[in-house]
């Protein structure tokens, strides 16, 4: 056929969902219309690109500077924050949230690479030979939608931010853009003190982040996470120390280097202490009960912007972090563990979390709650180790993040007219609000997991993978059941939120001249809007590019756990085999490893001192 | 000629003291004795304060380049040391602390110029004290026999003793100098009874000597009787515990640190510190290097991770409930000293724990010295910041000193990627080496305790209002201030980032 | 017919889409741009798509008829869209292990149409058009026009997506869809407390259904492998693994016959679930209660919803599921009694309501029973087949319910009057039209022979009589013989009462004088008309005025018209009695397919008993209608109020609904939110008290103490100094035996190197005798010993020091039997291929140690 024609069968998809979102507006706004019209055509764009199938076979030739460039534009934006004058809060503004836009356009060339097993993108160089310290850095199936995830997210909340947020302006953006960096360093990282490092970075700008711009309890709050965060990870440095030495007394050279340090077989109790030092650092981050309770302050003073990354982004540092090293280095203690932890994700997660929720006036406090209820369900499916429940735990990695975040954002839309979050101020208001309240039920159904939303995919995923898991043994079922009924739960507390707000007469006289969503906040709600359907309908777009991964990841799973079972009682650390398979690639060889030590051995210091 | 350039360091700052103190003792007073606004008596000659820092820091710097000069030509090359030796090492271990010391040194004098006119205290011979009292600490770190040992650590000592008395308006410095030159000289007695005792049990007064004498215990036909030799190992730990800070040993810290002009709290907290640690370890390993008391049993080691344990744990626990940041930071110096501790014990199985206490020292020296420097920068004159109260909306008043203030804190707390991050790593590192699980575990969990107070000083700076009507602290405007942050804060990154280098020359200095 | 099935191949059936897409269309439309585009163009886009998308389901409809035609099998046009999500298999770690990888099962996005749904999604297009074209006008007045046609527009859409979809999670969408459109609707009129909290009860109660298909679904993963359709029936052999429910050795302290493990059949669990969610969207005992307070939303949304379509997803599902839920007879008995259960019980409480709604409400839940008992004892065509007829009739009386509501709304605004049969009375010469439609249905729904009702309600019941469920397993649960004639017994007394409360209800609304105001002819409202219908206080004091009830326009009038028909002459698509049976015909091939014939049992394979079971209906119908004939027509209401006053509690109780919801409110309700406030305050007071405050507050008292020592006093601190020194003293003299141990576990060889200290010597006891090596001290610091497996032996080491004092420690050393390591191991490689059941191993479950 002519060009003409197949140019129009080609773009007709777009033109129609460009067209149809800018009509949605009912008031005039030019911005608003262009700007919905956009991300829709976006939308579209992402579904046909990503529809699986489409993506470009065999091995396309891949940058190894994407994820450098990812990770240190926004280090370097925030370096260069520093340098402009604080007066120019405009040219502040549109430079930081130029740049994170920029990171989020870059992130989207991954979507360009098939993610087949084994790491992507991958970049090493020698930074602390004389530790065997490496930036290494490599995204795989699993961390891939977490930066995706990060880049989208941390722009919405930025742009959100400049919403509420007026005062010292230079350091939001700085905070903004130091944290965003470190999270995207810590889904990268393959060496584990590059890991720990970015870690530990996100510290500083989110204790800012809540402790200049919170509420009034604000202080408080940042002390607990700073704390909280802190103990955890101090666990965690011991841990890498003691695995560092003991690969170091075998191989004889140090290295911090995921893939050499995952080959370790301690002795039983190193291997439980090691394990316990991780797992303690991420569950304390997801967080899981009994270290939940920093995270309903820390939400609840935190502002609007940073609740969101708080939500989206800052938690699935520890649900990442304990499927890519607790999983990854210590199979044994974590099949053995998980039958157990998973009772406390349920119990302490799924169930105590929404139960808390329920009875909570605040309603950020409230979302804080569910939060926890639903990262019980992503560690859950961590802890089954099927593929189903991995994927399905990515997956609802990624869904809180799109559902609570969004929820945050409509939570702080009120709190910017009314300053209040007590539900018990409100009701009614979808009489004078009715598109907040429209948005608000859509949201509240993807988190309550109803299905056509992103919420149910989760969910379901999780379930299904737990009845069928081996390692939850003969719980599996119950377990799975118990999953259930937190479904009930969810629509229990989020409903009565639901009719307190926005149902019933509306008679408290302060909200009746309250405006509905405004441009921004319009435009920064549409793409999780969209997503919520995309990802709902389309899950396959997500699971079908983290499927090699998780296949893999399983397999190791269950292989590194018969190598511990037959290694057990020996009181004497040793190797795994090379698997040699393709996640092994950069693995650090003795000969690129710098030599363990410079100083000679204590005799030799003794000898020359005589 | 080449003995002269191993020396050199240690020469160039006496040279130069001498030509300050003339230079003091000939210039003509600027300002005319009498009593300040605050009553407080002013001094003849003084006035001078800007240059004369300026010219003590050159001096200063001076040693510490002549430091490097020499490493790089290398002790082992310059045969003329013999000389000396043994009373005078120089070796890269000495030349790696004489270039750490000149560095604190230095530091404090520029803070110093800026902030004794500031405060009314424009007593030039400050500076003549800070060289004298780094040629004592050179001399310490060098000392390889007992004699020089003492001679160095009084040199030290006493200098700081008149530097901590400087404000003599002050009751408090009066009082922290007393305090400290009378325990100082109590400790000073016990390492000298040490000393006799020592060379009662093997007739010897240099470390070697000692080291071979007490090797030969337990061979046929030895004269040397133990009982002796571990009454000396307990007292002279005992002596250098009380020079490094270390609980029980630590009371007189605090008071004196207080007291203290701020630029002498600096030099305290990073030359006496580092000089005490160079000595302390060149002492247990080349004296008491012996298996035997390098050993898990009734050896060295257990003792001093002990005291490491009391310090950090001490440290930390008490700087969290200070008021005042000064004397916080003087309690979290004494945990510092803990964290160093670890290190020293570490000596006992691994080969890179004196080059981690060393590095640490290094990281230490630069985050404290900015802290102080950070901390003067927030007061100005009367209204000098000590409590957190004086600090708080700095952040918004003055968000350089604030940045500034927060980058050392970090660094000390070990946040990554800074300098002090890669001191606590190193030597915990060391600590997992030589097997010692626990003491990594509880420096890990100090270190936790001790994140919350620095993180303090930034919430009050970065969160906190001035209550209305409190006295805000107006922060000074001094170059040389400026120049010292600036310094600090570029070491403290350049550290974190980049420590490749400097581990390697930590790695090869060794006692 | 040729053409279209061209167009339109059976494994690519695009037709569907239309039949899906134009409702979800009409949804959007008037959702986003309704209030934009005004009443009329929002009025024609529901309507055009309801229209289009019946036009669809007729089509393939007949086309399905034209194809079982030809083949007498079952006719099946499926539409494959794209992949939804894939699934672990149950053992999949073991086949990984195996390396056979994971192979998912593979769960798209598809849909379905035969017999079966076809003909519901008839129903639910074709009424649902009727009675869009009612609310076109019902609604007029009100300012949610837009909203209300975009949630029934979307209610539609679901509806055909639980029907149509090929897999129970597809299923599972609309399910939860429908339940989302209805918490929606049944809350339209927000500003009422009232409405919205009936909304949230609803979509609550859904969800404890949900929970139970979500938990059937799990099962059906592990043991059948497939969630599809025909996966589902092709593996539902594995249904009948035993699963062990109670395990007693957790509880061994207790006596023995709760100790005793027990287990039941997969399939019996799998059935019971699916029905608890069938239970909650059909509005069975015990989840039924939402449905009454569903009648909060607009009367249209009572027809569609609550009475025609949604809640009958039930009854699909079991159809649906036939073949899984015939394997456990138990299950079904389950289904059938609570369908009885539910007839009787929902019809006694219809019999003392006043308000119009709540009467069809209750007898909507009683039918629901009905159907339930229908499929539960096997029937699953005579179910099905009450479901189109009770669609007709009760769809049919909650219009004329709106109809009659409507007039009364032209004086009496307030909601609960102006439903109060109390309040109406004599319409009959107003409202003509509705009078006829709704006695034609309550005469069907009462059971007057040859009427709809009549045919498949005796159907039933004949089949509750003589049909069970029996399991070709030997030992496996068997029907009590009595059960047939329980069940046939309950369903005639429901019958009774149904013919009875419906008359009541007719009498009283169309029959006698005309109660709701004093009725001036050519009356004119002094102050303008009221257009909101719901909630306005106004508290009528005495009789009013007000002008002659009206009849509605012909948009609300024709539907009543259609659905009337229907339900007068709808019976004769299955009257069995008179051998007309299209129907059965029309679903024989494919219920064939689902269930094996052995499964159901037949008392009466030759329909012998047939005709004399016909006549305890006849005469239900007979009893129920002249009792309410005397009662309220002949003495006009006396014997009622008597009876009341006779026995005032039991009349209470029913008015009151049995105090059912009270008693959910206290049971479950209260003990949940007593639960979570003990949660609250645990998380404030106890997690967060112990980790957060105890632990801060620790470290501030010992900083406090620790400040308290540095009294500023010179001489203080030089006593610590000596203090310290002393201490260190101290332990330089005191001798340190310790010791450290190497060695492997694997040859057994330990060796003890003792620390060694200036001045030292030792001495040792290795083989733990209890006497020295030799009793005086050496300089050997290090010995060895042998152990073997699981052997454990003390070592004593005595050291003397410079001081001569001297000091012993013991240790003890102990070799680990490798045993259980090995045997795990052998266990793991031995059975790995054949699928090793990494879970049974004795560790997995101990957790941390």
């Amino acid at each position: 056929m002519n060009p003409l024609a197949s140019a129009i069968v080609e773009t007709w998809p777009y033109v129609l969902a460009f067209l149809i979102a800018a009509a949605v507006p009912s008031r005039q706004g030019r911005i608003e219309r262009f700007a919905l019209g956009l991300i829709a055509l976006l939308a579209v764009a992402f579904v046909r690109g990503m529809w699986p199938g489409t993506a470009p076979a065999g091995e396309t030739s891949e940058w190894p500077h994407l994820l450098n460039v990812i990770v240190f534009l926004p280090l370097l934006g925030a370096v260069a924050v520093m340098f402009l004058p604080r007066q120019a809060p405009r040219l502040l503004k549109r430079f930081s949230m130029g740049v994170l836009l920029a990171d989020f356009g870059v992130s989207l060339l991954l979507l360009a690479t098939p993610m087949t097993n084994g790491w992507h993108h991958q970049y090493i160089t020698e930074w602390l030979p004389s530790f065997g310290i490496r930036y290494h850095v490599a995204v795989d199936g699993v961390s891939f939608w977490l930066i995706l995830l990060s880049t989208l997210s941390s722009p919405l909340a930025l742009y959100v931010s400049f919403g509420a947020i007026q005062k010292r302006t230079k350091e939001l953006c700085f905070s903004f853009l130091l944290l965003h960096g470190a999270m995207l360093g810590a889904f990268v990282a393959l060496d584990l003190f590059l890991f720990y490092l970015f870690w530990e970075l996100m510290l500083v700008p989110m204790i800012l982040i809540i402790g200049v711009w919170g509420g009034t309890e604000k202080v408080k709050a940042a002390y607990k996470f700073f704390l909280y965060t802190m103990a955890g990870s101090m666990l965690m440095l011991a841990a890498i120390l003691y695995m560092v030495w003991s690969f170091k007394q075998i191989e004889g050279y140090y290295t911090f280097d995921y893939l050499a340090l995952r080959r370790l077989l301690l002795t039983d109790t190193a291997a439980w202490l090691c394990f316990a030092g991780f797992a303690l650092a991420f569950l304390i981050k997801v967080p899981m009960w009994p270290f939940h309770t920093w995270l309903p302050d820390a939400h609840v003073q935190a502002p609007t912007g940073g609740s969101i990354i708080l939500a989206a982004v800052l938690l699935k540092l520890g649900t990442y972090g304990y499927l890519r090293f607790c999983m990854g280095m210590f199979e044994g203690p974590a099949w053995q563990a998980g039958a157990t932890l998973a009772w406390v994700a349920l119990l302490g997660g799924v169930l105590y979390g929404a139960l808390c929720a329920w009875r909570q006036a605040d309603i950020k406090r409230l979302v804080a709650y569910s939060s926890v209820a639903h990262l019980g369900f992503v560690m859950l499916g961590l802890f089954s180790a099927t593929q189903s429940g991995i994927e399905g735990a990515i997956l609802q990695m990624v869904n809180h993040g799109i559902s609570t975040g969004a929820l945050f954002m409509l939570v702080g839309v009120i709190y910017d007219r009314r300053h209040t979050r007590l539900a018990s101020e409100y009701g009614g208001l979808a009489k004078v609000m009715p598109v907040y309240a429209a948005l608000f039920v859509v949201f509240t159904m993807a988190s309550v997991g109803v299905p056509g939303t992103n919420g149910f995919v989760g969910e379901f995923m999780v379930i299904m993978g737990t009845i069928v898991s081996q390692p939850l043994g003969r719980w599996a079922t119950s377990q799975a059941a118990v999953a259930a009924f937190g479904v009930i739960l969810a629509a229990v507390y989020m409903l009565s939120v639901v009719q307190k707000v926005f149902f019933g007469p509306l008679d408290n006289p302060k909200n009746q001249k309250l405006t509905d969503l405004n441009t921004r906040e319009t435009i920064a709600l549409a793409p999780l809007l969209l997503l919520v359907f995309v990802v709902g309908l389309f899950p396959g777009l997500l699971l079908d590019r983290m499927h090699d991964t998780v296949t893999g990841i399983v397999g190791r799973y269950v292989e590194g756990r018969v190598a511990y079972q037959e290694h057990r009682g020996q009181l004497e650390t040793i190797l795994k085999p090379r698997s040699g398979d393709a996640t092994e690639a950069g693995y650090p060889e003795p000969d690129k490893a710098a030599p363990a030590d410079e100083a000679p051995s204590v005799a030799a210091r003794t000898e020359e001192a005589r | 000629m080449n003995l002269i350039f191993a020396l050199s360091p240690l020469l160039a700052v006496g040279v130069g003291a001498l030509l300050l103190m003339l230079a003091e003792a000939l210039g003509k007073p600027v300002a005319a004795a009498g009593l300040n606004s605050d009553g407080v008596v002013t001094d003849a000659g003084a006035g001078r304060a800007p240059e004369l820092g300026l010219g003590s820091a050159v001096v200063l710097f001076a040693g510490a380049v002549l430091s490097i000069a020499v490493w790089l030509v290398g002790p082992d090359k310059l045969p003329g040391i013999e000389a000396v030796a043994p009373y005078f090492i120089v070796d890269r271990f000495s030349v790696f602390y004489s270039f750490v010391l000149c560095l604190g040194g230095a530091l404090s004098c520029l803070l110093g110029g800026g902030y004794l006119p500031e405060h009314d205290i424009d007593r030039s011979e400050f500076f003549s004290l800070v060289l004298w009292s780094t040629v004592g600490a050179i001399a310490l770190s060098a000392a390889g026999d007992l004699l020089t040992l003492f001679v160095g650590l009084e040199t030290m000592s006493l200098g700081v003793y008149c530097m901590i008395a400087l404000r003599r308006g002050s009751l408090k410095a009066s009082e922290g100098a007393l305090k400290y030159f009378l325990l100082g000289s109590f400790a000073a007695a016990i390492q000298l009874f040490g000393a006799g005792l020592l060379y009662g049990a093997t007739g010897h007064t240099d470390l070697v000597g000692i080291g071979q004498a007490v090797r030969t215990i337990g061979e046929a036909g030895s004269t040397v009787s133990p009982t002796l030799v571990l009454f000396a190992m307990v007292l002279s730990l005992v002596g250098l515990a009380f020079k490094v800070g270390a609980v029980p040993f630590h009371m007189w810290t605090p008071d004196a640190y207080e007291g203290a002009p701020t630029p002498t709290t600096t030099y305290m907290a990073v030359a006496l510190k580092s000089a005490a640690f160079a000595i302390l370890m060149r002492v247990l390993v080349v004296g008491f290097g012996d298996e035997r008391l390098l050993s898990w049993g009734a050896g060295w080691p257990p003792i001093v991770a002990g005291l490491a344990v009391l310090s950090m744990t001490v440290g930390n626990l008490v700087a969290g409930r200070q008021e005042s940041v000064k004397r916080m930071l003087a309690y979290s110096s004494i945990a510092h000293a803990g964290y160093g501790l670890v290190g020293v014990a570490a000596i006992l199985g691994s080969e890179q724990a004196e080059p981690s206490v060393s590095f640490y020292m290094l990281t230490y020296t630069v985050s404290t010295a900015g802290a102080f420097g950070a901390l003067i920068l927030c007061g100005s004159r009367g209204r000098e910041a000590v409590s957190y109260e004086d600090l708080a909306g700095v952040g918004r008043r003055h968000p350089a000193a604030a940045l500034a203030f927060s980058v050392f804190l970090l660094s000390l707390a070990g946040v990554p990627p800074l300098a002090g991050f890669f001191g606590k790593l190193y030597v915990f590192s060391a600590a997992v080496d030589a097997g010692l699980y626990w003491l990594t575990v509880v420096g890990l969990l100090n270190s936790v305790i001790g994140a919350y107070y620095y993180l303090r000083v930034m919430v009050y700076m970065y969160m906190r209002e001035p209550v209305a009507g409190a006295p805000i602290a107006v922060p000074m405007r001094s170059t040389m201030v400026n120049a010292a942050i600036l310094l600090a804060a570029a070491a403290v990154v350049f550290l974190g980032i980049f420590p490749t280098r400097a581990l390697e020359l930590a790695a090869a200095a060794l006692p | 017919m040729e053409a279209l099935q061209k167009i339109f191949p059976a494994n690519n059936f695009a037709l569907l889409l239309l039949i899906l897409g134009m409702p979800l269309i009409g949804a959007f439309v008037n959702g986003v741009f309704g209030k934009r585009l005004g009443k009329d163009a929002v009025r024609l886009m529901a309507l055009s798509a309801l229209g289009i998308s019946f036009v669809g389901a007729v089509v393939s409809f007949l086309m399905l008829r034209a194809v079982q035609h030809e083949s007498d099998l079952a006719a099946r046009f499926v539409w494959h869209g794209w992949e939804w999500i894939g699934l672990s298999r149950a053992g999949e770690a073991s086949f990984i292990h195996a390396g056979a990888g994971s192979n998912l099962i593979r769960l798209e996005i598809a849909f379905s149409i035969d017999a079966l749904n076809g003909t519901m999604a008839l129903i639910v297009t074709g009424i649902g058009f009727l009675i869009h074209l009612y609310s076109s006008s019902y609604m007029a007045e009100d300012p949610g026009y837009h909203r209300f046609f975009a949630y029934l527009n979307l209610f539609i859409f679901s509806m055909l997506v639980l029907i149509l979809g090929d897999s129970l999670p597809i299923l599972f969408v609309g399910w939860e869809g429908v339940g989302l459109c209805s918490y929606l609707l049944i809350g339209f009129w927000f500003d009422s407390e009232a409405n919205a909290r009936a909304g949230k009860k609803a979509f609550i109660v859904n969800r404890v259904g949900d929970f139970g298909l979500l938990v059937a679904m799990a099962l059906l993963v592990r043991y059948t492998g497939a969630l599809d359709w025909d996966g589902i029936n092709a593996g539902s052999a594995g249904l009948l693994t035993e699963m062990r429910i109670w395990d007693g050795q957790l509880f061994s302290f207790l006596p023995d016959f709760i100790t005793q493990p027990r287990s039941v059949s997969v399939a019996t669990l799998v059935g019971l679930a699916l029905f608890l969610g069938c239970a909650g969207k059909s509005a069975q005992v015990p989840l039924y209660t939402w449905l009454p307070d569903a009648m909060a939303g607009p009367t249209p949304v009572s027809a569609l919803i609550h009475a025609a379509t949604m809640v009958t997803a039930g009854i699909y599902l079991v159809c649906r599921l036939s073949g899984v839920f015939t394997l456990s007879p138990a299950a079904m008995l389950v289904v059938a009694s609570a369908g009885a259960f539910t007839a009787l019980f929902a019809a006694s409480i219809a019999l003392v309501q006043r308000d119009i709604k709540k009467v069809l409400a209750y007898s909507t839940v009683s039918q629901l029973g009905y159907m339930f008992l229908g499929v539960g004892v096997g029937a699953f065509t005579a179910g099905f087949f009450h479901v189109l007829t009770h669609a007709f009739f009760k769809a049919c009386l909650f219009l004329g319910a709106g109809s009659v509501i409507h007039a009364m709304h032209a004086r009496i605004h307030d909601t609960d009057a102006s439903q109060d049969v109390n309040n109406m009375g004599g319409l009959k010469k107003y409202l003509k039209v509705t009078h006829a439609t709704f006695l034609v249905s309550v005469l069907a729904i009462a059971g007057m022979p040859f009427t709809s009702g009549f045919f498949s309600k005796d159907e039933i019941l004949y089949s509750a009589f003589t049909r069970s469920v029996v399991s070709e397993r030997a030992g496996a649960f068997e029907w009590p013989s009595w059960a047939g004639s329980v069940l046939f017994a309950v369903g005639v007394t429901a019958a009774v009462m149904t013919a009875f409360y419906m008359f009541r209800v007719y009498f009283l609304t169309f029959h006698g004088t005309f109660k709701g105001w004093r009725i001036v002819p050519g009356w004119h409202e002094p102050h303008g008309h009221h257009d909101d219908h719901h909630h306005d206080h106004h508290h009528h004091s005495g009789p009013i005025d007000g002008p002659e009830p009206h009849e509605s326009p012909w948009q609300m009038t024709l539907p009543l018209v259609i659905l009337a028909t229907l339900a007068a002459f709808g019976g004769f698509l299955n009257a069995a009695p008179l051998h007309i049976v299209p129907l059965e015909h029309w679903l024989e091939p494919l219920f064939s397919t689902l269930v094996e014939e052995s499964r159901l049992h037949n008392a009466d394979p030759d329909h012998a008993l047939m005709m004399p079971l016909l006549v305890p209906g006849v005469l239900a119908f007979l009893i129920g209608t002249t009792v309410a004939w005397v009662i309220y027509i002949k003495q006009s209401g006396a014997p009622a109020k008597s009876l009341a006053e006779r026995f005032p509690a039991l009349y209470q109780l029913l008015v009151d609904k049995w105090r059912v919801d009270e008693l959910y409110d206290e049971l479950i309700v209260g003990s949940l939110e007593a639960l979570a406030e003990a949660s609250v305050w645990f998380d404030r007071w106890v997690v967060d008290g112990i980790i957060a405050r105890l632990t801060a507050l620790l470290v501030t008292v010992w900083g406090h103490l620790l400040r308290l020592l540095q009294t500023g006093h010179a001489q203080a601190y030089a006593a610590m100094m000596v203090l310290g020194m002393g201490v260190i003293g101290w332990f330089v003299a005191v001798p340190q035996p310790k010791v450290i141990v190497s060695g492997d576990a694997a040859t057994g060889q330990y060796s003890l190197q003792a620390a060694p200290g200036l001045g030292y010597s030792y001495r040792w006891d290795s083989n733990g005798d209890g006497t020295f090596d030799s009793e005086d001290f050496g300089s050997t610091a290090q010995v060895t010993v042998r152990l073997d497996e699981g052997a454990t032996q003390d070592v004593r080491l005595e050291v003397r020091n410079a001081f001569g004092r001297t000091r012993s420690g013991v240790y003890q050393l102990s070799r680990p039997r490798r045993d259980g390591s090995t045997a795990m191991l052998g266990h793991a490689h031995g059975v790995a291929g054949a699928g090793l059941d990494l879970s049974l191993d004795s560790d997995s479950t101990r957790g941390i140690r």
